[in-house]
């Protein structure tokens, strides 16, 4: 190696780090929220096509950067539209599915969502709660997260934040209730 | 794969292993926190480099290393700006929003941060809240994360209390 290519490094950095920098700074703080699975991805791959850049000798700056920028504005345009659209986020984001109700297990959902039983049980273990009766919902999100509603006073009631879930789910819900 | 490009890997993975842990020891905490929405890609690029230096036989050591420590001393110096200039800080980091507050959802805000009711909502419940009655306000933080405030049972909170 010469200083060839160590000062191309540098110089590549540098303007790549102020160019990424202003361009997530303009795109604003949503494009690194990972509300969905995919948001996730996209985040990484931000982050690999960056180090491949300074990187990889073959790796023209430029496109590198052209691929960085696209990746940012379809991010933009699927989180503008679905804030703006129903119709969209309906189509870009899954609804958060129902596992667990007030002692009931939904088995179906489960299976559909490859979740075994113990997988809920950990959830619940590990937002410290020993009792599966002072639990009143467990839910995925539709980050891949899984979310543990305690009972307040060991009631259930004032539950509006299970909304938004699977329509069948809702119904069940009902019937239950 | 031949014997030799196996044990070149091996020394590879063990001298940058070193290097680099002796490289963020050095430059401190800080270059790992991710508090801004920049932070966090420039870890997956740390890494997306150390990942390469190990698989790209074309990539030499020394050039890897040089890159990562670049990008290490860049985040040094920005972050050494930001706590020193009031102007760097706000160029580089974004105000955090208050997008819900006293039971009503900001929506001019959401739509400005492409934000959607849903995701508000996931925020609250992934804290373990079942009902909206608890939650004092929800922030958005500058590095794209949902805060979620509980109300305080001594005193209402006002909008000046969240620090924004």
């Amino acid at each position: 190696m010469n200083t060839g290519q160590f000062g191309r490094i540098t110089v590549v950095s540098f303007f790549c780090y102020l160019v990424i920098l202003f361009v997530l700074r303009l795109s604003g703080k949503r494009t690194l929220l990972k509300m969905n699975a995919f948001d996730f991805i996209i985040t990484v791959s931000l982050g690999t096509v960056f180090g491949n850049i300074l990187i990889n000798q073959d790796e023209v700056l430029w496109e590198g950067l052209y691929i960085f920028c696209l990746l940012l504005i379809f991010q933009f345009l699927s989180s503008y539209l679905s804030s703006r659209s129903a119709l969209f986020s309906r189509i870009l984001k899954a609804h958060p599915s129902l596992l667990f109700y007030d002692g009931t297990y939904y088995e179906d959902k489960m299976k559909k969502e490859r979740i075994p039983k113990s997988e809920v049980l950990q959830a619940i273990r590990e937002q410290g709660i020993g009792k599966v009766e002072e639990v009143a919902a467990v839910i995925l999100e539709t980050d891949g997260t899984i979310s543990v509603l305690p009972k307040k006073n060991n009631e259930l009631r004032d539950l509006n934040t299970l909304v938004d879930l699977d329509e069948n789910q809702e119904n069940q819900k009902n019937d239950i209730e | 794969m031949t014997l030799e490009n196996f044990i070149r890997m091996i020394i590879v993975a063990f001298g940058s292993y070193a290097v680099i842990v002796l490289v963020l020891r050095i430059s401190g905490k800080r270059t790992l926190s991710k508090m801004n929405a920049f932070d966090f890609i420039v870890t997956v690029a740390l890494g997306s480099v150390l990942a390469n230096i190990l698989v790209n036989h074309e990539t030499l050591l020394w050039e890897g290393l040089f890159a990562f420590c670049l990008l290490v001393l860049l985040q040094y110096i920005s972050t050494w700006l930001s706590v020193r200039s009031s102007a760097v800080r706000s160029l580089l980091k974004s105000e955090p929003s208050l997008i819900y507050y006293d039971d009503h959802y900001d929506n001019k805000k959401m739509k400005k941060e492409r934000i959607t009711e849903r995701e508000v909502i996931q925020a609250i419940r992934k804290d373990g809240y079942i009902s909206l009655d608890e939650i004092a306000a929800v922030i958005l933080e500058s590095d794209g994360t949902l805060t979620v405030m509980e109300k305080s049972k001594q005193k209402h909170l006002e909008q000046d209390d969240f620090f924004l």
